[in-house]
């Protein structure tokens, strides 16, 4: 693959890595695992790239591939995690305000119980991402995604407030 | 203090890369030349290797005495023909096989849906494991068939050793002989295919359960 078009893709995740970060704190545990699935994510989105024709946004395409990647490519899988492991996420809040790093550190912990699927349509309801695309995405109907999303988000906040 | 999902939204929004985290524009160029280890590349090596064993073992087993002792024995009892036209059947079936897998494989695509790209990987996947069933089948009926056979020739040639003229095989000696065969020929088959699941248990158990889900939501 040419030089131009390795520079504009770097570039491109680069700049959306934040999208990865998010996915590969959900779906692993601990910071080996997420460096492995980011690498593995982003060997995906290289080899798709060529034929990204950029009629969705760049930010669009990478969720379904990253999603992709870490639901049916990679082969570990990290349902139960310990709670000491949350010490090892590294996000960064902007205007960030007490309690807020803390409440982070909560959804992270309690998102991570879910299944693969519900934590796929828990980090695309948080991401606001329109019902239309989290069917597209994951392949099943509108309905389905908010029959199925309704019931995730009650699982979800039963986690946080137990 | 309950924590309710439409504030959390908001933090979740206010999160950026952390700076242990990021990654840098060396370290991704690094990682887009990397090899990558997925579920899919490992079902690729070991299906090939599943494929490319029958046909491998039964090239090179052309070159080893044994082989070429049980040709002659064979041919001597007058059934190679049979031989010929079972091994011929059974390459052309592996061949068709090797055929449909990569035709499979080649529809695997990152960019499909959750659910289409696992559905396209279990296919895949089951050509695989039809085949393996298509080899176990041929082993137990092939080995059933020897076995019924040789049993019967040296049979017979003990009968003659100790003098009986024109010998027969009574129905109850070969009831015996048909449910043993079938007993060992059983449970060597059931232990490779058991050993062989297990294989796959561990692979799979993620893509299964996934796939299991998304089914269940439609």
């Amino acid at each position: 693959m040419n030089k131009e078009l390795e520079i504009k893709f770097v570039d491109e995740l680069e700049n959306n890595q934040n999208i990865v970060h998010k996915i590969c704190r959900i779906y692993t545990s601990n910071p080996h695992d997420h460096k492995d699935l980011f690498q593995e994510v982003t060997i995906q989105l290289w080899k798709a790239y060529p034929k990204f024709r950029g009629d969705s946004k760049f930010s669009t395409w990478m969720y379904r591939i990253a999603l992709n990647t870490a639901i049916t490519l990679y082969r570990k899988s990290t349902r139960r995690i310990k709670t000491s492991d949350l010490d090892a996420i590294h996000f960064k809040l902007k205007d960030e305000e007490p309690e807020d790093d803390e409440h982070l550190k909560q959804l992270y912990k309690a998102i991570r119980w879910l299944s693969d699927i519900e934590k796929a349509l828990i980090f695309l309801y948080l991401e606001d991402t329109p019902y239309k695309d989290i069917a597209e995405t994951l392949g099943i109907s509108e309905g389905n995604v908010r029959v199925k999303l309704n019931r995730t988000k009650n699982k979800l906040k039963q986690l946080l407030n137990p | 203090m309950m924590m309710e999902l439409d504030g959390l939204k908001n933090i979740w929004n206010k999160q950026t890369t952390g700076d242990s985290e990021k990654i840098s524009t060396v370290e991704i160029y690094k990682m887009i030349h990397a090899k990558s280890s997925t579920t899919v590349k490992w079902i690729f090596i070991i299906s090939l290797i599943e494929l490319g064993l029958g046909f491998v073992v039964g090239i090179i087993s052309v070159y080893f005495d044994g082989y070429q002792k049980e040709i002659e024995h064979l041919k001597s009892l007058g059934v190679y023909g049979y031989f010929e036209i079972a091994s011929i059947f059974i390459y052309i079936v592996i061949l068709g096989f090797i055929g449909v897998f990569f035709y499979q494989y080649r529809k695997i695509s990152v960019v499909k849906n959750i659910r289409k790209l696992i559905h396209t990987i279990v296919n895949t996947r089951k050509v695989v494991r039809s085949y393996i069933i298509f080899n176990l089948g041929s082993f137990a009926i092939i080995s059933t068939i020897v076995a019924l056979f040789e049993f019967s020739t040296s049979y017979k040639e003990t009968l003659i050793l100790k003098g009986v003229e024109d010998p027969e095989i009574s129905l109850k000696i070969w009831g015996v002989a048909l449910l043993l065969t079938v007993f060992l020929v059983g449970i060597s088959t059931l232990l490779f295919w058991f050993l062989y699941k297990l294989i796959y248990i561990r692979l799979l158990k993620k893509l299964h359960k996934n796939h299991q889900e998304l089914l269940e939501l439609e």
